[in-house]
């Protein structure tokens, strides 16, 4: 990626940790903090927390507007697979996934554990990665199967 | 003495049937996670904790244990086979271990590191055993200002460490706090952050955060990009290519031993964990070497020192978590989050609490190591063959997991929305490059800050001051502080280095990365 665009990710991180950090200071008031004198109250960590949310907000913001030169990033969990994949950006892809995934979780309770997984697996398959096959159709049952066999049988999870 | 008494009475615990199983079956899907690109131990152990549910706590942990040093070794072969590292802790792998699969020697490159792996993972539980107990002796001394002051050297060195931008990594540490604060606040009672949510009452469940940011995390980051498979050619030479020749075993004796004690004592500091200790043990064995120009080019000794160094350092990493009490990697913090859900807490009175507990987990470390070996070398081929699995099953099966073991923690449906919103927020935090691990930390060691600090603030009739009146604690406070300055310090020195020789000069020393 760009470093302008780093840099404006960045400066869009830092005000938005601001606007975090406004909303849990707020919160913090919301409740009454109990305790007497100058000993530490149920608000005491959530202003601390408040406090070094906003100056490290602040430092982010700083180190974008004056730093020159940015390091190279170190290596983190997650940068490791690059090797295996072909980039190609969707925002529309990742869209669906989450509509996918929320019908999922609104549904289940209504038409039960294994009819919505088996859809969520297909709609997945159909939608998100467009490689419907019977291979992985068949995939898709086995794996619902034994999963609500571990756990609602094995474990005894009451699962919907 | 007393180590070798209570280490017998481990192995009584850890030989019998069941944890043997949990040792195995640990040890078999880490590998299997090790292998697969885009979910590394931390998601593996997540996702797993609810298969756990219903067994003892001695069962689980071994199992837990087992998914995470088995992942370690996963992460080499793919690294060495196919040039794809499993998990960031074998990047340093592909250097020269893919450079000996390229000249036919992958196997020989496999056979080494399934040694080093051994070795390091044998004598860094012989390390833990040594340390650990005299460690909680010590520990046994602090009070709840050193307590606090512990937690906070964890959560900085994490973050100066762990990753390449201290202050992300620090916002990361206190966004975690912030979660930490949900629920009834334990000195008061008073509600906080609930929002009328009666199911946030008992405060955020850690497992739920920890596979919502990291598993499904991950997913969403991957679905984002096009993930089509690769077609790669596996080609290890079959088993009878695995054995090193006693020239490649005297060339890499000393690299694995070197590796060990980096990987250690790397595992034991907060925050440096098996991917930095890796990559000392490289720019080690590549400086002691009398020809370090063949590094980069299929040196035996570029795979064994990190491969031993990544395997030792899991051991390291459970000195802190279990003797302190403070996870210093997200790994731990997971495996320490599962020690919480099972009634036990890590710390030094574990060691006197839950001493069958204790040394049962380290026999079983042992034992883990020999299955390790015993798996790993016959079963290469099928572990290679896992790679290929289809990436929308792979998916759906994360996905499946994931749900099931959210649900499964309370049996409620608030927990699977709870998952979905994390997975966003560990989307949000890959795309803004702030890691999710101190996070992880921050919301397991936050209601113990808290506690130490309410209680030392309470015994010191509210002044500040307690922290830095102790000996101890200050000076762990001021270990914490050089631990923060000391990125700057180093991308000063780094800087003022390359204006004097040449950016060439600091890439020199990993070597190019060819092929």
């Amino acid at each position: 990626m760009e470093p302008n665009a780093n840099k404006k990710r960045d400066v869009w991180t830092a005000v938005v940790l601001l606007a975090l950090a406004g909303f849990y200071l707020f919160s913090t008031f919301q409740f009454s903090p109990g305790g007497s004198g100058n000993l530490p109250t149920a608000r005491t960590i959530p202003f601390l927390l408040t406090g070094a949310l906003v100056l490290l907000s602040i430092a982010l913001f700083w180190q974008n507007r004056f730093q020159q030169i940015k390091r190279p990033a170190a290596l983190s969990e997650g940068d490791d697979d690059e090797a295996l994949l072909i980039e190609d950006p969707s925002r529309l892809r990742l869209g669906l996934f989450l509509a996918i995934l929320v019908i999922y979780a609104l549904t289940m309770p209504y038409i039960g554990f294994l009819i919505a997984t088996i859809a969520l697996g297909v709609l997945l398959l159909a939608v998100v990665f467009r490689s419907v096959s019977l291979v992985n159709f068949i995939a898709v049952l086995a794996l619902t199967g034994f999963s609500y066999w571990l756990f609602a049988r094995v474990l005894s999870i009451p699962l919907p | 003495m007393e180590a070798f008494t209570g280490l017998m009475g481990g192995f009584a615990v850890a030989l019998q049937p069941a944890n043997l199983l949990a040792a195995f079956i640990g040890c078999l899907i880490g590998t299997i996670i090790g292998v697969l690109p885009g979910i590394g131990p931390v998601s593996a152990v997540a996702l797993l904790l609810p298969l756990t549910f219903g067994q003892p706590a001695v069962t689980s942990i071994i199992m837990l244990a087992g998914i995470y040093y088995g992942a370690m070794y996963g992460g080499a072969l793919t690294s060495i086979l196919i040039n794809a590292p499993g998990e960031s802790a074998s990047v340093v792998t592909t250097l020269d271990g893919y450079q000996m699969a390229k000249q036919g020697r992958g196997g020989v490159a496999l056979g080494i590191s399934a040694i080093a792996s051994f070795v390091a993972g044998t004598i860094g539980v012989l390390l833990l055993m040594l340390l650990a107990p005299a460690m909680a002796d010590v520990a046994l001394s602090f009070g709840p200002a050193e307590n606090f002051a512990l937690m906070i050297l964890g959560l900085t060195t994490v973050a100066a460490l762990g990753s390449g931008n201290t202050v992300k990594a620090l916002i990361s540490a206190v966004l975690g706090l912030m979660l930490a604060t949900v629920g009834i606040d334990a000195v008061s009672g008073r509600t906080r952050f609930t929002f009328g949510f009666v199911e946030l009452l008992g405060g955020i469940d850690f497992v739920v955060v920890a596979i919502g940011i990291f598993a499904l995390g991950d997913i969403l980051a991957n679905v984002e990009r096009s993930r089509e498979q690769v077609n790669v050619r596996i080609d290890y030479g079959g088993f009878r290519n695995l054995w090193p020749s006693w020239q490649d075993i005297r060339q890499t004796f000393f690299p694995m031993l070197r590796g060990t004690f980096i990987g250690f004592f790397a595992g034991v500091l907060p925050g440096a964990g098996a991917t930095i200790s890796s990559f000392l043990s490289y720019i080690v064995e590549k400086r002691v070497s009398k020809t370090p120009e063949r590094f980069g080019k299929g040196a035996p000794e570029g795979v064994a020192g990190p491969e031993a160094a990544n395997n030792a350092a899991t051991a390291g990493a459970m000195a802190p978590m279990l003797v302190l009490g403070i996870p210093g990697s997200a790994t731990t913090a997971v495996i320490y989050g599962a020690l919480l859900m099972f009634g036990l807490r890590p710390g030094p009175t574990l060691f006197i609490q839950n001493a069958d507990f204790v040394w049962g987990l380290f026999a079983s470390m042992y034992v883990g190591n020999v299955m390790l070996l015993i798996l790993n070398l016959p079963l290469v081929g099928v572990f290679a063959q896992v790679v290929r699995l289809p990436y929308p099953i792979l998916t759906f099966v994360i996905v499946l997991f994931s749900v099931l073991g959210a649900f499964g923690l309370n049996n409620s449906l608030f927990e699977v929305y709870l998952l979905f919103i994390f997975g966003i927020v560990g989307y949000v935090l890959s795309k803004a490059s702030i890691p999710a691990a101190p996070l992880a930390l921050g919301l397991v060691l936050g209601p113990l800050m808290e506690r130490a600090f309410r209680q030392s603030l309470i015994a010191s009739r509210g002044s500040y001051l307690v922290f830095v009146q102790r000996p101890i604690s200050l000076g762990i406070l001021v270990l914490a502080l050089c631990f923060m300055a000391l990125p700057t310090l180093l991308g000063l020195y780094t800087k003022r280095r390359e204006q004097r020789q040449g950016p060439a000069g600091t890439a020199e020393m990993l070597g190019e990365r060819k092929g």
